[in-house]
């Protein structure tokens, strides 16, 4: 029984930690909360629905489109509103404010065009079950957990051992510097959203051929994602799965003292423990005191 | 009356104040100078609770208000200005005056429901308002919204909100800088008369000349120490106060 | 006739929503996406003291409210310290655990069941039975809540907010105990709130926790953002804006169970552009975001 909560936490873990790097990303590099990202995450999962269902697409076709419609989008919202939102000095609240509009249209959009039921991509070969011990996890599970670890990986590699990456740091440790020593902080950006969207994509493909999808799923698991962010703390990617990690074991852990209904809240008080008493997160650096 | 023993502050790696020790009498008017990053508005933001001390003390006559929050602090009678010249600047040069009187019981949320005696406290605020407007020469500009004003005025509406807090300690952050002579004058006036009322004034100032006229006392600092304290004919015509600022 | 009562007490219970969270909003520029919450304790506060304990009063609309303001602490005293879009995610964090509440703690709440029956207010021994008598009822307290809102923005308190609002370290330095003033009006919107969802409780005789989360905060939101923050037009306008947005879609020939859809689009697609063309919304004073 233990052994198979502590099976789903891993899994869990490895959802978040990908919604989270993506999250995480555009948190540190354009400095606000990107509630688009919710919907970005949806949309990948419901274009693979789209291009299978009406098209007769298979998963091996569908998928990459799928993760790029994501990218795109993701780039898109920084390209039409908040690149404009920032020129018209927008504070870090306006900026959430507009992803906050964004999510709740473009929800609604997949709700109208698809409906609220559940909808599945599921497919057999991909759910085949292993055991362990006591614990029964399936091949997507499997898969889910490896990209997690992969791409924390991979992430990390390109933000410290290339250009492209040390260009990002510079650009999220102080924007007016970079753009003073000549970087293109516009286009940093947009590969940025591009990049953290593509990542989601991948996360919701994953997760939607595990659990089925609804116009919510995005919200759900951002939530979720967020606080693993803020739990694991500011400006590093082991960070996020440190977060995630914690995030996961909370929800499925917790379980055995308070039962599956209280999943969620328990999480969120543990976000609100951590914003009170270490803001700055397991591993975070100490944040910079209001400019005075 | 104000004082500071060992001060110490670091922002990661970069050392803002590294033993700082201070203290300044009543009726006293004290210039520090210094090239930018020697700690000068560090040294003001601690004083003045803003941030606080990694090490050392703050006292404030017997208090020690070093621990103490910003709002307390301005309370037991500091007040200051800010290098970036703040103001309410949505709001009238009226208002913004108004806001900084000390504690108003209509400030408290059942007087502000039950408006007993708002209308005459409102009243005497006015009055006292319009004094210290008649002081710094800004009569005229009641009633506009602050952010209207000029540099210059916006930077004697600063002065006026901290002789409507009457503090009997001002810091003040650069109240020279950028202001036409005619200003200038009259800050010099003020501070003046500041001096006159036993208030105690620390100013940060990078205008030689304004210092010169109006200091009792000089301080330098650099890289986060002091490098010399004393009268300003003496400390201003040493060359290594002013290599300092190469 | 009977319709057009019905979207008037709806319009007047948001408007009276919409304008307690200006308060925080558009006046001491604090953003809480947790106010479908105080909605939400003021209506299950009546409803259970009506349902299980037998109490009619109208009175006990001021026990909402009191519920509602203690409520608020548990939110504000922790939180508001926070940075302002760290404080956003907290109540985010508050407003889906006190959905998680609503739904889970069934013996209080019969959770997804939501607590049907609930019987009218009594005033004096008479009941307030009629549409007519619960639009009045809904008007008294939006006229309250109007009168208590002018009420602290014209004094040196709602000053005091304005004056936060643009620069809270300016504030701390004029000797003002920001946090003090910000608890205040935070506990003030809410028992504004909790009472609006009294009158909601008794008007619709059902409640159910699906009027009372994390989406219904944003749309209150984007009233007050649409409609204009910080002024006292704005956001009963935008309260009535939103409101009767599925009303037109219908007139229009949408089918219901898509004008629910339509309406969140419309609205979010409205904030989007609010926030980015006109932040002070269609007649606000305050610029949102900026």
């Amino acid at each position: 029984m233990i052994s198979q909560l502590f099976a789903n936490s891993v899994i869990a873990a490895a959802a978040y930690t990908l919604v989270g790097l993506g999250f995480a990303m555009i948190y540190w590099s354009a400095r606000f909360f990107n509630f688009a990202h919710a919907v970005t995450y949806t949309l990948a999962a419901y274009v693979a629905y789209a291009l299978m269902t009406a098209l007769h697409f298979p998963l091996a076709a569908a998928a990459p489109v799928a993760v790029t419609a994501a990218a795109a989008f993701g780039a898109m919202t920084e390209y039409l509103v908040f690149k404009r939102l920032r020129r018209r000095t927008a504070s870090p609240l306006g900026l959430l404010l507009a992803s906050l509009g964004i999510m709740v249209a473009v929800q609604n959009i997949v709700s109208l065009t698809f409906g609220d039921d559940t909808k599945s991509i599921r497919k057999t070969a991909l759910n085949r079950v292993f055991v362990l011990g006591e614990a029964h996890f399936t091949t997507i599970q499997v898969w889910t957990v490896g990209a997690a670890i992969v791409i924390t990986i991979l992430l990390w590699l390109i933000l410290h051992r290339t250009k492209a990456g040390r260009t990002l740091r510079a650009v999220a440790n102080d924007p007016e510097l970079s753009r003073i020593v000549g970087i293109d902080s516009d286009k940093v950006m947009f590969w940025t959203f591009a990049g953290s969207s593509a990542i989601a994509g991948i996360a919701s493909l994953l997760v939607g051929l595990d659990t089925d999808l609804s116009p919510t799923m995005g919200l759900r698991i951002l939530l979720m994602a967020v606080t693993a962010v803020i739990i694991g703390g500011e400006g590093r990617i082991q960070a996020v799965a440190v977060g995630a990690a914690l995030v996961g074991a909370a929800q499925h852990l917790g379980v055995i003292v308070l039962g599956t209904q209280w999943q969620d809240a328990i999480v969120f008080v543990l976000l609100i423990a951590f914003l009170l008493i270490r803001p700055t997160g397991v591993m975070g650096r100490p944040l910079r005191k209001a400019a005075v | 009356m104000l004082s500071c023993v060992d001060l110490h502050k670091s922002f990661d790696s970069v050392v803002a104040l590294n033993g700082v020790a201070l203290s300044f009498a009543r009726g006293e008017v004290c210039a520090v100078i210094g090239p930018n990053g020697a700690g000068k508005t560090t040294l003001l933001n601690v004083l003045t609770g803003f941030i606080r001390a990694d090490r050392g003390r703050c006292l404030l006559g017997t208090w020690d208000i070093t621990a103490l929050a910003p709002h307390r602090i301005a309370l037991k009678g500091v007040s200051r200005t800010f290098q970036d010249l703040r103001l309410v600047k949505q709001l009238s040069v009226l208002d913004n005056v108004l806001l900084a009187f000390k504690p108003q019981m209509g400030e408290s949320l059942w007087r502000a429901l039950s408006r007993v005696g708002l209308s005459d406290q409102a009243a005497a605020l006015r009055v006292r308002a319009a004094e210290v407007l008649s002081e710094l020469r800004l009569s005229e500009h009641k009633h506009q919204p602050a952010g209207d004003l000029s540099y210059g005025q916006q930077k004697l509406l600063t002065i006026a909100t901290c002789v409507a807090t009457g503090a009997n300690v001002l810091l003040l952050d650069e109240p020279f800088s950028g202001v036409d002579p005619g200003t200038r004058e009259l800050v010099v006036k003020l501070i003046d008369t500041f001096r006159q009322k036993s208030k105690t004034v620390v100013f940060v100032e990078h205008d030689i000349d304004a210092v010169r006229r109006v200091a009792d006392r000089v301080i330098a600092m650099s890289q986060g120490t002091v490098i010399a304290d004393g009268a300003p004919e003496e400390i201003l015509s040493r060359s290594e106060i002013l290599e300092s600022y190469l | 006739m009977e319709y057009v009562i019905h979207i008037l007490i709806v319009i007047v219970i948001y408007a009276t929503l919409a304008l307690s969270l200006d308060l925080i909003v558009g006046h001491t520029g604090i953003l809480s996406v947790a106010h479908a919450g105080y909605f939400g304790i003021g209506a299950y506060v009546v409803a259970v003291l009506s349902t299980r304990l037998g109490i009619h009063s109208i009175l006990t609309l001021t026990t909402a409210a009191g519920l509602g303001a203690l409520a608020s602490l548990a939110v504000s005293l922790p939180a508001l310290r926070l940075r302002e879009d760290y404080f956003v995610i907290a109540t985010f964090g508050f407003q889906i655990i006190f959905s998680n509440v609503l739904n889970n703690w069934v013996p209080l709440t019969r959770g997804p069941l939501g607590i049907p029956g609930i019987p009218e207010f009594t005033l004096f021994g008479v009941r307030i039975a009629s549409q007519g008598g619960l639009l009045c009822l809904a008007g008294f307290v939006a006229l309250v809540a109007l009168a208590i809102v002018y009420a602290l923005l014209h004094s040196p308190f709602g000053r005091v907010l304005h004056g936060i609002r643009e620069d809270e370290v300016l504030m701390e330095s004029y000797g003002k105990n920001v946090l003090r003033f910000k608890i205040l009006t935070f506990a003030v919107s809410a028992a504004i709130a909790s009472t609006a969802g009294g009158v909601y409780a008794v008007y619709l005789a059902f409640i159910d926790p699906t009027s009372f989360t994390v989406m219904d905060s944003i749309l209150m939101i984007s009233m007050v953002i649409i409609g204009g923050a910080g002024s006292l037009l704005g956001p009963p306008l935008g309260a009535a804006l939103l409101v009767l947005l599925p009303e037109l879609m219908r007139f229009l020939g949408l089918p219901p169970s898509a004008s629910a859809n339509v309406r969140q689009i419309v609205y979010g697609l409205m904030l989007v552009v609010v926030i980015a063309l006109r932040p002070t919304g269609l007649v606000g004073a305050y610029k949102v975001g900026r």
